[in-house]
């Protein structure tokens, strides 16, 4: 598996990578407190 | 053979995909809070003050004189929203909060930390106590929606004056 391939298999999985990072985001989002004033 | 490969590659760049989402999440919510906390900061312009009826120097001593000092103006109260926050446990022994559904080692080590050590002081919270602990430990609503402070109430049998 070289980078070429692997460019290929996420330009044919890109939606479900997107959806991964989508949920990667709110998860990140949430994880943060924000500190007492 | 090579089908697992590929799903092995594709499970890789799910995984990366989500981290990297997980990292720009993190670190664009802290950004935006950077910005808001620098906001708040900065303390909101006070509006000019109307113009002040000019007097004769005569009439401004007289009214030196004659006039009562004005009461000073009752600042109005906020209320603090800190709750009874104790350096240590009275007696040296803290009452187990893990009696209270909901609370369990983790967040007992936390408002032990806080300050927090017995019952009776989460009977005593008010809603802005709650609020203040809520946003302090980060429990989201869980202090309400587990009823702690009745719950607390039921284990101290403490009366609460309204």
């Amino acid at each position: 598996m070289n980078w070429y391939s692997l460019l290929y298999l996420a330009q044919q999985t890109w939606p479900y990578l997107a959806a991964a990072g989508l949920v990667g985001l709110v998860v990140g989002w949430r994880s943060f407190s924000p500190p007492e004033p | 053979m090579t089908n697992l490969a590929l799903m092995a590659d594709t499970a890789l760049l799910v995984l990366m995909a989500y981290l990297a989402g997980c990292v720009l999440g993190y670190a664009a919510r802290r950004i935006l809070h950077a910005g808001s906390g620098t906001r708040r900061v900065t303390a909101p312009v006070a509006p000019a003050a109307p113009p002040k009826p000019v007097r004769s120097a005569a009439a401004r001593l007289a009214a030196t004189v004659d006039e009562p000092l004005p009461a000073p103006t009752p600042r109005p109260r906020v209320p603090d929203p800190r709750p009874l926050l104790l350096e240590g446990p009275r007696g040296g022994k803290a009452d187990n909060l893990r009696q209270i559904k909901g609370i369990g080692p983790k967040i007992e080590s936390s408002l032990h930390d806080l300050g927090i050590f017995h019952l009776d002081q989460i009977a005593g919270w008010s809603p802005a106590n709650i609020g203040w602990i809520d946003g302090k430990l980060a429990f989201k609503g869980r202090i309400t929606r587990e009823r702690w402070v009745e719950q607390a109430r039921a284990l101290t049998n403490t009366k609460i004056v309204a």
